[in-house]
């Protein structure tokens, strides 16, 4: 396989782009794996590849239903941050925000992880410094923060409302500069390319229709391509992780699945520089330019449970309306695309990556909004608790029996309401 | 290209004769009432346009319809900037400024196109290969070198500009509701809403353009609209233009956007200038129409090429002959109107026919035309002129046994293509209905859902006018199930379309478009494939085909057939990517409405606002409140005037809105049993007129709310919850009654706006109320002891009163009747002019309150439990109450669990703010053991104080050396960890 | 949008509805053992397709209503109130 250079591009701009050859391999599957990943999102891609190649495992599948990266991957809106404080998330989404900053060198794949900083504004004095302890937790831990003024803001982006009949006057914003977007579809490529290149099989258009039990384990699966055994199974099937848990037979989650949309607008030339958050008196909004130029942003869930990839008008005006209040220079800009993607939403609003009732089948889901950031460690940790059985430390807690016991991981204090958690 | 206004019998003398200016990049051009932007571009010769994405290579017109991807300008200037309007459909006013866009310094002369000559290294996806080290050979780390190119890469995408100042004007909402939705007024479209007023229902029909009649407009002979405009008019169809139905969303909800014309307006800043309309229809008909379709050849992105129809739009709506000398290329029998229509208009017209033969009908209309008709011929490549940059001739191909062989040269300034006919079926993907290929027709289809959406006419992928209008006809004739019936013919040609998608020749070189607008070719489209994205969905991602403006309305199926041919599959293998809505771009404003700027959310306000203000109240957002923050005297600052207020309060008397507070009515027989549910602690023993302060968990065993409930009589309850939860409480309070515990017989009502809330503290506070209510015994010690509540008259207007202490003082709070609130306010500071008084806010009702370590939605943050707050003792052993199972939980009993302490600073003088974590000495890395909830200066304690919480609290703690570090502030001080009852701990100052 | 016809205030837009949550969890009695408190309170069938859930009239009657809907279409199929006393009332004065 050509590695990917400048170098190369040019080379191939005179030999009619020849050099280049497929950027993963269209296997049939085997009927035996080693090890096989249900779900060729960027969780399931990723945790091929640190499993191939922190462990020097070869024989591992991806079975994807429809075609890798196809399902929230390429729906999200490509922020990556890390500012969690509570143990665990911190830790893990820290470590995530590390891989990314490596992540295009790691692949041989330019991810466009822009660290341009991730801004989220407050309202009032009080609002600033109760996120405080976030951000004074985030820098305890060895992580970037910094608060800036509204003098500050005003310097930075002008064209922020800044307007004294504005409803709510922005104060200031807690700010991590590490923080930023990358683009998304390269991510799913790029793990894809990486994972086929140390032979992992990723097996696109196979959808797992039976999970076969047997003596507290998972004896085969059953897919539209065939029967397909395995050592280990792994599920990262975020949106649809209850359909498969119930396929095995395993009963209920503290899983719902909700949908969530993302909007774009016409490409423009450069008009926002940053990632900017605003939320304040229910409203919900973030925003950030692509590198195409179209605005990318979202707002919060569509509010009732549904496994549908398409969204309602509510929503879409909610953040119009966000849109508006935070940059009055949008009311020209035009809407392009709205679409949605289901996601797991969980009880306390973070994720599961932990061992299950059968002894071969390990367990990724209840991403929330946050899968797109977390991919790189959520790949590395799942395939350390794939290879290891046994969860790392910093991933312990993100385990089922966490309701049982009372150790919630809730950073928004919102309780066991899965449509809260945004 | 040349194109020229005809003038003759077509067009009528009240258009040519109203003549119109526009400033084409700040020069003054003229134009004609009733042009689109590209009619008078093109009237004026202005043939390139814009310059495209990627290459920066020259854009002309390519169509008359909403699937331009070439002609893209910027309209306005300042603050009503607008780029990326689409030229062929956006009506020209009068006086219009339109600029070129993505072009520098000018669109002719442009800077960027040098990238065309680069186009070699650019094929699809190769930023994804390089840019991420240093180059050649991406050597480093990090993501610094990314940052850097990102920066041009920027600069040199995006497409128009837009203003970064407010935009100034407004945009407003509608809500409509009709039996039947007709999308698209073209034949079909105008059939369908007769035929559907005839039986009786109420239509709505809904047109893009700025008039109606869709493909009629673009007929000669207008009769046939005329007439059929007369009988919608007639039948009381309600008609709206300018009107684009962007979306179909869930129960036939469609989005529609209408543009508001300006023309002529001088009142701009006074009506909105779109109109956002949610149509709930009971059904939609899609009368949505055809896009035709170009294919695949060298340079067919050249100014001078567009789509057949155009033409004939330009001609006979415009009155715009785009060229004397035409080349049409089609490979299906819609062109030959066309054909003949420009012909007579006085061009010279040769058709390149792709198919060997044509039906009998078709030959005997041209023959004798004087048409030059090539038969089993195409296009291969397009060429520009030397002194231009618009198309001056094309090299033919002829049909051979063996494909297609080089055939000559043909001059020609003008080429238009027809290779076949996609149905508009976006409306009917947003909601997911089927869409199928129709092979016979080469196009997607869809049925809609057959029962409440439908297709008619060339939406549903039928090309004969006649058989349109039945196809709308026939749908309103019911079936037996009294259902409407769809028309499940389609096509309608007299020979068959010849498929194509591409014309290639291995010994002609160049690109081929199949976005125009993304510059994605045909070679971006086998360099996909030949990497391994073949699926349409990777394919469009890795090429970014039909991700631009138009969103793939001319290439997308160009894209999917030669995936196909590449894959060596059928196009209905290969599928089609789902369209999303918008089905053109709408402006985000319009979706705004007026809910912007102050609008954006509502405003609460208490009955005391208005005093508030006119005492010099400094307001603060609270949710959606706005309570009183300070009332500065003078010019104080915030920290003088709430330690002031503070200080009045504990040494005399203070007033204070709390009118936000939650308060629900709780009646019915079951009324105690219910609130001993909801609560921790037991309400069974609280007397008629008394109150008590109650905890509520939620399922999940943690902290919900808290608050104190009264018992107004023996059925009747008033709670009050926290401002933040006043809502969630009444909702939880709601769904217990009604769907887990329906047989208690309780009910509840938010009482929340009905009462104004004032809090009277401090020691003077008996002797303020004394002189205010109607009969001062009742306020007497005895009469109303400390948590005694009553009903008490002011001014004869019945307030309830409960003597209850949120700051530690001897205090009570009033409910007076929302309507009274102001004026018996107004008595009550009056009165209190007697007494060294003042008006407290937001900012020393928490000074006080932490001075007492009374908790509010600062400390109760959804994680904490009741003994975490040091209320363990309020939760009952004795009764059953929510939360009370799952509160057991290890991990909520565990001792070293985060508790509320009280925080000090060693030295006296130093100050600090919320949010800073508390360390052992020494451990200032890692997680902190404790934070930092609430900060204030205590005017009691004469230094700065918190409320924190601290693992294992006050008793696990002792002994250790706390730092509070603030690294985001840069403070670090050493504290001392104290009781949370700061102030008072033993509550002597309560009883006055 | 999802249009709900509640049976007070007849059909109106989803927005003026909250959503609840599942409609089929029943839950214990409060004094029930922690693990059938665990299963109602986090646990959830997930259903892909027909299922009951629970919706409020938050902006009209405030009633919680118990609707029966799809997850994957979202087309409606039944409304009832959840309080079922109240229902047997309304019947009762029709």
């Amino acid at each position: 396989m050509t590695r990917f250079s400048a170098w190369e591009v040019i080379k191939n701009g005179f030999t009619n782009q020849s050099g280049w050859s497929r950027q993963w391999r269209d296997p049939q599957p085997k009927s035996n794996y080693d090890i096989v990943v249900i779900g060729g999102g960027l969780h399931g891609l990723a945790t091929a590849y640190y499993l191939a190649k922190n462990f020097n495992l070869k024989n591992i599948a991806v079975v994807e239903k429809g075609w890798i990266g196809g399902g929230n991957a390429g729906r999200n809106t490509t922020i990556v941050r890390s500012n969690y404080m509570l143990k665990g998330n911190r830790e893990f989404y820290e470590d995530s925000l590390k891989m990314w900053e490596n992540l295009s060198h790691e692949l041989n794949y330019n991810v466009m992880f822009s660290q341009r900083s991730h801004i989220t504004l407050y309202h009032t004095p009080g609002a600033l410094d109760s996120a405080a302890r976030r951000y004074n937790i985030m820098l305890q831990t060895g992580s970037d923060a910094e608060i800036w003024s509204r003098a500050k803001l005003k310097k930075e982006i002008p064209h922020l409302n800044y307007a004294n009949d504005a409803r709510f006057p922005i104060h200031g914003a807690l700010v991590q500069k590490r923080a930023g977007t990358a683009r998304h579809d390269a991510v799913a490529w790029g793990y894809a390319r990486a994972a086929d290149k140390l032979g992992v099989d990723i097996i696109q258009k196979c959808e797992v229709t039976a999970i076969n039990r047997k003596a507290g384990k998972i004896a085969s699966i059953g897919t539209s391509r065939g029967k397909i055994t395995a050592r280990k199974i792994a599920l990262a099937v975020a949106g649809n992780t209850s359909r498969l848990w119930q396929l095995a037979d395993l009963g209920n989650l503290p899983i719902e699945s909700h949908k969530l949309q993302a909007f774009v607008t016409e490409p423009l030339k450069p008009l926002l520089d940053h990632v900017i958050v605003f939320g304040v008196g229910g409203a919900h909004f973030y925003i950030s330019q692509s590198d195409k130029g179209g605005l990318v942003f979202g707002g919060d869930i569509d509010w009732y449970k549904s496994y549908a990839q398409k969204g309602n008008l509510h929503i879409v005006q909610d953040v119009s309306e966000s849109a508006l209040s935070l940059l009055p220079c949008l009311g020209r800009v035009k809407l392009l695309r709205h679409w949605s993607g289901v996601v797991d939403m969980s009880m306390d609003g973070s994720f599961f990556m932990c061992k299950t009732p059968l002894d071969n089948l390990y367990l990724n889901a209840g991403w929330n909004y946050g899968g797109f950031k977390a991919s790189p460690a959520s790949g590395w940790y799942f395939a350390d608790l794939i290879a290891n059985d046994r969860p790392n430390d910093i991933i312990k807690d993100h385990n089922l029996e966490r309701f049982k016991t009372g150790h919630h991981i809730d950073e928004s204090g919102a309780g066991p309401d899965p449509k809260l958690h945004g | 290209m040349k194109s020229e206004r005809i003038n003759n019998v077509l067009h009528p003398p009240e258009i040519t004769e109203d003549l119109i200016h526009f400033y084409w990049n700040r020069k003054k051009y003229f134009a004609r009432k009733g042009d689109s932007i590209a009619a008078g571009l093109l009237a004026n010769n202005l043939n390139i346009i814009g310059r495209s994405f990627k290459y920066h290579r020259p854009r002309g017109v390519m169509s008359a319809g909403v699937e331009e991807a070439g002609a893209l300008v910027t309209i306005g200037f300042g603050a009503r900037t607008e780029p990326n309007i689409r030229a062929s459909t956006t009506e020209l006013i009068d006086g219009l400024h339109i600029y070129s866009q993505n072009a520098w310094p000018s669109v002719k002369h442009d800077f960027g196109s040098i990238l065309n000559f680069l186009g070699r290294f650019f094929a699809a996806g190769f930023y994804y290969k390089m840019f991420m080290g240093v180059p050649p050979f991406e050597w480093g780390r990090g993501t610094r070198i990314w940052m850097f190119f990102e920066r041009f890469i920027r600069k040199a995408a995006g497409l128009g500009k837009s203003s970064r100042l407010p935009d100034p004007d407004y945009y407003e909402h509608l809500h409509t509701h009709t039996d039947i939705l007709v999308i698209g007024s073209g034949p079909s479209g105008l059939q369908a809403a007769i035929s559907a007023a005839k039986t009786g229902k109420d239509v709505l029909i809904v047109e893009q353009d700025y008039i109606i009649g869709g493909s009629f407009l673009n007929q000669q002979d207008k009769k046939e609209l005329e007439e059929q405009e007369k009988l919608l008019k007639k039948l009381g169809v309600t008609i709206l233009t300018h009107t684009t139905a962007f979306g179909l969303y869930d129960n036939t909800t469609v989005g529609l956007i209408e543009i508001i014309p300006s023309e002529g307006r001088k009142d701009l800043d006074k009506k909105p200038r779109q109109r956002f309309n949610i149509c709930r229809a009971n059904n939609v008909i899609l009368a949505t129409g055809a896009i035709e379709r170009v294919y695949a050849f060298i340079n067919n992105d050249l100014p001078g090429i567009m789509s057949v129809n155009s033409a004939r739009a330009y001609l006979n709506r415009y009155g715009i002959l785009i060229s004397k000398n035409i080349v049409i290329c089609t490979n299906n029998d819609s062109a030959y109107e066309t054909a003949i229509e420009l012909k007579n208009a006085g061009a010279k017209v040769t058709i390149l026919e792709i198919r060997e033969q044509i039906g009998d009908i078709l030959l005997r209309q041209i023959s004798g035309t004087g048409i030059n008709l090539l038969l089993g011929s195409g296009v291969a490549k397009a060429e520009k002129g030397f002194n231009n940059s618009t198309i001056s001739r094309i090299k033919i191909v002829e049909m051979t046994d063996k494909g297609w062989r080089y055939a000559g040269t043909l001059f020609c300034d003008c080429l238009l293509i027809s290779a076949g006919w996609s149905p508009v079926i976006h409306l009917a993907s947003h909601q997911n209905f089927p869409i199928n290929w129709n092979e016979e027709n080469a196009c997607f289809t869809s049925f809609g859902d057959a029962k409440s959406v439908f297709l008619v006419g060339s939406a549903a992928g039928i090309w004969q006018q006649k058989q349109c209008i039945n196809s709308a006809k026939e749908l309103f004739k019911y079936n037996s199930k009294q259902k409407y019936k769809p028309s499940l013919i389609t096509g309608g040609w007299e020979k068959p379309i010849a498929p194509l998608y591409e014309i290639r020749l291995a010994s002609i070189k160049g690109k081929a478009f199949v976005d125009p607008q993304n510059d994605v070719t045909t070679s971006d489209i086998r360099l996909a494939h030949q990497e391994g994205f073949i699926s349409v969905e990777h394919m469009k991602r890795y090429t970014t085909l039909g991700m631009a403006t138009d969103q793939g309305k001319m290439g997308n199926i160009i894209g999917i057939a030669l995936m196909a041919d590449a894959l060596n599959c059928s196009i209905s293998q290969v599928g089609v990517t789902r369209f999303r809505p918008p089905y053109t771009s709408i402006s985000l404003g319009a979706l705004a409405g007026r809910n912007r700027q102050s609008h954006f959310k509502l405003i609460r306000r208490t009955p005391f606002n208005k005093f508030s203000l006119n005492n010099n109240a400094v307001m603060i957002n609270s949710g959606l409140w706005q309570r009183p923050w300070y009332y500065p005297v003078q010019s104080e600052t915030l920290d003088s005037a709430y330690i002031r207020e503070a200080t009045i309060t504990r040494k005399s008397v203070g007033i204070c809105d709390i009118s936000s507070l939650g308060k629900i009515m709780i009646q019915g027989p079951d009324t105690t049993e219910f609130v001993n549910r909801i609560y921790t602690n037991s309400f069974n023993s609280l007397p008629v007129g008394k109150a008590r302060y109650g905890i509520m968990l939620r399922d999940d065993g943690f902290v919900f709310d808290d608050g104190t409930t009264w018992r107004l009589a023996n059925h009747c309850y008033l709670m009050t919850t926290t401002t933040n939860n006043a809502s969630s409480v009444m909702t939880k309070l709601e769904e217990l009654l009604q769907v887990r515990w329906s047989n208690l017989n309780v009910q509840i009502t938010s009482v929340t706006d009905q009462w104004g809330g004032c809090a009277i503290a401090g020691p003077n506070s008996r002797n303020l109320l004394s002189k205010i209510v109607d009969n001062p015994v009742e306020i007497s010690n005895e009469s109303l002891p400390f948590m005694g509540v009553k009903q008490i008259s002011i001014q004869t207007v019945i307030c309830n009163i409960a003597r209850i202490s949120f700051s530690g003082e001897l205090a009570y709070e009033i409910y007076i009747p929302s309507d009274y609130a102001h004026s018996i306010m107004e008595l009550i500071w009056s009165r209190a002019q007697e007494f060294d008084s003042c008006l407290y806010g937001l900012e020393a009702l928490g000074t006080m309150r932490i001075e007492k370590g009374h908790v509010t939605s600062a400390e109760i943050d959804g994680r904490v439990t009741i003994e975490d707050i040091g209320l363990g003792r309020m939760a009952s052993m004795n009764k059953d109450f929510v939360g009370g199972v799952l509160k057991n939980r290890k991990a909520l009993t565990h001792s070293h669990r985060p508790q509320l302490v009280g925080i000090f600073p060693k030295h006296k003088n130093k100050s600090f703010k919320v949010g800073a974590l508390l360390n052992e000495a020494g451990r200032l890395n890692g997680h902190p053991i404790g934070w930092v909830t609430s900060v204030t200066f205590s005017p009691a304690l004469g230094h700065w104080i918190a409320l924190g919480f601290i693992e294992g609290g006050l008793n696990l703690i002792k002994g250790k050396n706390i730092v509070l570090s603030d690294e985001l502030r840069s403070t670090f001080l050493d504290v001392d960890i104290v009781s949370p009852h700061m102030f008072d701990p033993e509550g002597s100052r309560l009883y006055g | 949008m999802l249009q709900i016809k509640c049976p007070f205030c007849g059909k109106r837009d989803q927005t003026e509805f909250s959503y609840g949550g599942d409609g089929q969890i029943t839950y214990p009695a409060l004094n029930a053992d922690e693990d059938s408190w665990h299963d109602a309170v986090f646990l959830r069938q997930n259903i892909y397709g027909r299922q009951i859930e629970t919706w409020q009239h938050s902006h009209g009657c405030r009633s919680w209503l118990l609707v029966e809907r799809d997850t994957v279409t979202h087309e409606i199929f039944s409304v009832e109130l959840a309080h079922g006393d109240w229902q047997k009332q309304v019947e009762k004065n029709k």
